[in-house]
């Protein structure tokens, strides 16, 4: 047993280094980070922003009485849409009459004081009177004259509607109409400090998602608004909702990589990790080396950089760190 | 002049002195190899045994780097041919020497005691030539043939050779014995505890081998250890060379306390 005390010595060294080997083998393929990797390509930097906007009226008609009179009917509430010569309200005509001939006294009255005191100040404040009383007047004609109905004058939607049956008018206004046929103006309101001037914008709108082509910006009240007529047949309601896309497309830059190859150091830094081949002594590894970058510019998804980088990794199975051993994930 | 003897203690305090002087390299690779390769910050008496005492570079060496454990396989493809090969060349050619006269003995050994003067870079350049023209640079074969035969080697298993007292050769010639029975049966077992030293000795020369592989091989894959410590940091430097120098000193034991007890040597 002594005489072979050397050779089994001898023979447990060797058995230990071959299970050291085996062993470091096995941790060293487990241990390493599975990349995948890209290269800077040319590119453009892009940007979308969508927002909610709304359409509303080009222009508004606004009816309102000279008088306070009850309300018999209300034949179209708000949010209704009308054809030229639908019924909308009916006045008491008998209100409409008393008014007309209180008026019409009051107008007199006036006619005299303005022929009096013609000169005088309270001659001129009169004669102008008389002149807003006669137009007021004319409205009530006219309102007598269809039996106290007002109607459509042409295609219309009921934006407001101040009327209650059986109770006064305020004297103030009543209704508030849409016209559809003056066109529409789409406009929504956001703060696009963060996003650049767009070059491209699209109004989404309706079911059918039809796509209006939108114009440059106007900065306004601290925000950006963009205004743009609708033509068409088709009628949209007061405050109905659109989704403007706007997208901003850079120039084509030589060089960008994807924003998943960026990382950031504890001062803020940016860098990527390349991978590069070396030779080891049990063959060839690729190893990660920490590149320090300068951002120019960047959307979600690219960053562009200065400088040409070569297998750049994208993904990494484990947190990653400078000349770090990896296995490559082809694609 | 009388002379005074030195007291004991003062003869031990300088031996334990230059002992330490001595070891000190060592002890410090030794203590450092079992610091843990993650600098804690040791602020309570645990943590400090945890920083200072800690297994870590030594799991970090055997588990966790191939590199240093193909670089010992790599080691030993070199070490153990080249020993070999050494030890049987060099017992024959010193046997061969001592069947000379001595005067063709004394002018062979003095052509080799040229050849050992001579700085290893002289050498190395014709050395390579050789080799090339042999088309063995590049590989394990160059560094094996290089390393198994140098001229020191035959002076110091010449004079073992020489021990053998010549009409004992004479004798199994006369007995009809043929130069290889002679040299098999009568000068190796005699240059048997010459030769275990001679291994220990060459082994260890052999083990830290970096010039031969460096120019010879000239190939990563290829390198030894010894190589790799040139470009070693963190726990290579320490366990790596804890673990690494463990083979030599297990043999040195071994066979120190083999040759011991041959000769009769007590501890």
């Amino acid at each position: 047993m002594k005489k072979y005390w050397f050779v089994m010595v001898a023979a447990g060294m060797l058995l230990a280094i071959g299970a050291c080997t085996l062993i470091s083998a096995k941790n060293y393929a487990e241990d390493l980070a599975v990349v995948t990797l890209t290269s800077t390509a040319p590119n453009a930097i892009r940007e979308e922003l969508t927002v909610d906007g709304e359409i509303f009226y080009e222009e508004i008609s606004e009816i309102k009485l000279p008088t306070s009179c009850t309300v018999e009917e209300v034949f179209a509430g708000e949010g209704a849409w009308l054809e030229a010569g639908d019924l909308i309200l009916r006045l008491k005509e008998s209100d409409l009459q008393i008014a007309y001939y209180e008026m019409l006294l009051q107008a007199e009255s006036l006619e005299e004081t303005a022929e009096a005191e013609a000169e005088e100040f309270r001659g001129g404040l009169a004669a102008w009177q008389l002149v807003r009383l006669r137009e007021e007047m004319e409205i009530l004609e006219e309102l007598i004259s269809q039996e106290g109905l007002i109607c459509a004058r042409e295609e219309a939607y009921v934006i407001y509607q101040g009327c209650e049956e059986g109770k006064r008018t305020d004297g103030e206004t009543v209704l508030k109409l849409g016209l559809p046929e003056k066109g529409y103006r789409l406009e929504w309101a956001v703060d696009m400090s963060g996003f650049r001037e767009f070059t491209s914008g699209s109004a989404v709108i309706g079911k059918d998602k039809r796509k209006l082509a939108l114009g440059q910006p106007v900065y306004k009240n601290g925000s950006y608004r963009y205004s743009v007529r609708l033509e068409g047949e088709e009628r949209y309601a007061q405050g109905y909702p659109v989704r403007i896309e706007l997208q901003y497309v850079s120039e084509e830059y030589p060089m960008t990589i994807p924003s998943s190859c960026v990382r950031y150091d504890g001062t803020g830094a940016a860098y990527v990790y390349e991978v590069v081949e070396q030779q080891r002594n049990f063959g060839k590894e690729y190893v990660v080396w920490k590149t320090g970058i300068t951002i120019e510019d960047q959307d979600e998804k690219k960053v562009v950089v200065k400088a040409a980088l070569t297998n750049v990794v994208v993904r990494s199975s484990k947190e990653l760190a400078d000349m770090d051993a990896v296995a490559v994930l082809e694609d | 002049m009388r002379w005074y003897r030195t007291p004991r203690a003062v003869q031990r305090g300088a031996l334990i002195l230059f002992g330490g002087f001595v070891m000190a390299p060592l002890v410090w690779v030794l203590l450092r190899s079992f610091e843990n390769p993650v600098p804690y910050k040791a602020e309570n008496f645990f943590m400090f045994l945890y920083r200072y005492l800690s297994p870590g570079q030594y799991i970090d060496v055997l588990f966790h780097n191939l590199e240093y454990w193909i670089s010992y396989w790599n080691t030993l493809f070199l070490t153990v041919p080249t020993l070999l090969l050494a030890m049987f060349l060099v017992s024959l050619a010193a046997y061969g020497l001592t069947t000379m006269g001595d005067k063709a003995q004394n002018r062979i050994l003095a052509g080799y005691a040229v050849l050992a003067l001579l700085p290893m870079q002289m050498l190395l350049v014709p050395q390579l030539i050789a080799l090339s023209n042999m088309h063995l640079r590049g590989s394990r074969l160059a560094v094996i043939l290089i390393g198994s035969f140098t001229p020191w080697h035959l002076f110091f298993l010449h004079r073992l050779c020489r021990r053998v007292p010549d009409s004992v050769f004479e004798m199994a010639r006369i007995e009809g014995a043929g130069e290889l029975t002679i040299f098999c049966r009568i000068a190796l077992p005699q240059m048997r505890m010459g030769l275990l030293v001679f291994g220990i000795i060459v082994s260890a020369d052999l083990w830290g081998m970096v010039e031969e592989p460096l120019v010879y091989i000239q190939d990563i894959t290829k390198y030894p250890l010894s190589v790799l410590f040139a470009k070693a940091r963190g726990e290579l430097s320490y366990a790596g060379a804890v673990l690494f120098s463990l083979p030599v000193v297990v043999l040195f034991l071994n066979g120190i306390w083999g040759v011991m007890e041959k000769e009769g040597i007590q501890g």
